[in-house]
């Protein structure tokens, strides 16, 4: 999962180098745009649902928050 | 009659002496507090500079309480502040360096790397400790109302920012201008989104100081959730908004805000760039008895020059227009021939009155583009601001806004000259032409280049990491696309028109 989400990433922020430990937001590489465009990217890779008011901006840190973020929706879903 | 801004602040400590006046995120202080800080800046400079006057001192902290003390200091002291971005690249901040000569400089963090008289640089917090207040300052009295108050940077087509210079009589003019209108008053609590570089924060600063009103400085990283952001607003009780499109557009889509009630909100006023009709609607539809009002103008005219509250229903296609001169103001609308248009005919909004700036600082060449004697008035001298951008009026006799002469965009509510990007960019080694367009529909800026011969390995990326040095993040393009050579048009310039067809077809874009 950490792959695909990179690779996302990579797709809203094409020049830039992001690995698993790459800061999102403190440097600035995800905006107010950008989490929206992640935030639907990952719905629809992932199948889920992620409604817009109960997201933290905690989950957005780093890529390994991420995972552990969308995992959080997954296992609802499987359920 | 006020001649300097100061007197706001002397005014409402002398009410309000116990309100607080600002808020951020780490600390609030009352308008008492506030003087007190204020005194110890000023204190702080005139004993490092000696008596200074008229002098331009440079702001570079985060955004913060620490940021408007710092501002009003320099102005009690009987200077000007000019803002620059921590986040601006050294080079950038270099050629901005260059022009102003700065006297002195009050830092945050980080001291300012380029400055080289590091005996007139201070941190703020060494100037709130060690400054212990002496002789009452009256210098702030022997400035005129026609002296400057601040220098903001603004994008340059040639690739050198411009430094508006802004006087006294042009903030208080405009901050009596808002309280008629808007009534602004001591229960009246600001949100602030503008960054203190851009000018929309003059109306902030100064309508909270003017009308004791509060001012909450919301945090940058609210910005990025909209949940946040609208509970923030709850939580600090803030009831009005001056904001850019943009902040407003991002909660309108998110679709919270039918789902997360804003108690207080009273006034939503905006400006910076084009509000479309299709997000005002979802705002309006939620908020029917909000005031919303739709200001505009360049920071050549102090902030804003022609308004519109919205008082009528419009379909999400249709334009919002920009409205009415303000008060002790007026529009002409110049056609080619420098006459005032007839009917709905597209002219230049050119402005003139008490608003107009004192120039880009030291660039006499640029001032004399911009700032120009009224083609219609030949009797006696009187300068008019050319804004550049194109306007018509609709039957209501209301200006509406159709686009720009030149090359200048509006992303995100920056102004960004396409020609500083190019100018910045044409400069990469192993680059041989290079257009900037932007896609306003997508909002992305996009850079077209041509490389050179025996260069056709230079990458996006390094082209990227090269302009990240040079440009503000907000100026950075989110495509660079390399062609082996760029289309031209029948006059021999790079055809922009086609290139942006382009983009639409392009199956990496």
């Amino acid at each position: 999962m950490e792959q695909e989400i990179l690779t996302i990433l990579h797709e809203i922020a094409p020049y830039i180098d992001i690995d698993a430990n790459s800061k999102l937001i403190e440097d600035d590489i995800l905006d107010s745009m950008g989490i929206l465009v992640l935030v639907t990217e990952l719905e629809e890779k992932y199948k889920i649902t992620i409604p817009l008011e109960k997201i933290k901006i905690e989950d957005f840190q780093t890529v390994s928050t991420l995972v552990s973020f969308v995992k959080g929706y997954t296992k609802v879903s499987e359920k | 009659m006020k001649k300097n801004v100061i007197e706001y602040l002397i005014d409402s400590v002398q009410k309000y002496p116990n309100k607080v006046a600002l808020v951020d995120k780490n600390r609030k202080i009352t308008f008492a507090e506030l003087d007190y800080e204020v005194k110890k800046v000023a204190t702080a400079i005139l004993q490092t500079c000696g008596p200074i006057k008229n002098q331009p001192i440079i702001v570079y902290m985060k955004k913060s309480i620490d940021c408007i003390v710092s501002f009003l200091g320099i102005v009690y002291s009987g200077n000007f502040y000019s803002p620059i971005d921590i986040k601006m690249p050294q080079e950038r901040i270099g050629k901005i360096l260059d022009k102003l000569h700065p006297a002195f400089v009050i830092y945050g963090k980080n001291p300012l790397e380029t400055y080289e008289k590091s005996d007139c640089q201070m941190s703020f917090e060494q100037i709130v400790s060690s400054t212990q207040l002496a002789e009452p300052i009256n210098n702030f009295r022997r400035v005129l109302d026609t002296d400057p108050v601040y220098v903001l940077f603004t994008s340059g087509s040639t690739g050198q920012p411009k430094g508006v210079s802004i006087c006294h009589h042009a903030v208080i003019d405009y901050t009596e201008w808002l309280h008629d209108v808007f009534q602004f008053d001591e229960h009246t609590v600001f949100g602030n989104q503008a960054p203190f570089y851009f000018d929309n924060s003059i109306l902030d600063i100064y309508s909270t100081l003017k009308n004791a009103s509060t001012l909450n400085i919301i945090p940058t990283q609210m910005f990025l959730l909209p949940n946040n952001l609208l509970e923030y607003l709850n939580s600090s009780e803030i009831n009005t908004l001056f904001w850019v499109p943009t902040a407003l557009i991002n909660l309108a889509n998110s679709g919270l805000l039918s789902k997360i009630r804003l108690e207080n909100i009273e006034k939503v006023l905006f400006c910076g760039e084009v509000m479309p009709n299709k997000q005002l609607n979802i705002w309006r539809k939620e908020y029917p008895s909000v005031l919303f009002a739709n200001l505009y103008g360049p920071t050549e005219i102090t902030d804003v020059c022609t308004y519109y509250i919205v008082n009528r229903d419009f379909s999400d296609d249709e334009p919002l227009p920009i409205g009415k001169a303000c008060e002790n103001t007026e529009i002409l609308v110049l056609n080619d021939n420098n006459l005032l248009v007839n009917g709905d005919e597209v002219g230049e909004l050119c402005v003139r009155g008490a608003g107009l700036s004192l120039g880009y600082y030291r660039d006499k060449e640029k001032t004399a583009q911009a700032f120009v004697q009224n083609p219609l008035n030949n009797r006696y001298h009187e300068l008019i601001y050319r804004t550049g951008d194109l306007v018509k009026y609709n039957e209501y006799g209301e200006l509406l806004f159709i686009g720009r002469k030149d090359q200048q965009i509006k992303h995100q509510g920056y102004r960004i000259e396409l020609g500083e990007i190019e100018a910045i960019s044409s400069a990469f080694n192993g680059l041989e032409r290079v257009c900037a367009v932007y896609d306003d529909k997508n909002e992305k800026i996009t850079l077209f280049c041509s490389v050179k011969d025996g260069c056709e390995g230079v990458t996006q990326k390094e082209i990227y990491c090269y302009l990240k040095k040079h440009l503000s993040s907000y100026m950075l393009p989110s495509s660079i696309f390399i062609k082996k050579e760029l289309p031209l048009n029948i006059n021999g310039k790079i055809d922009r028109i086609s290139l942006k067809e382009e983009l639409y077809k392009r199956k990496d874009y």
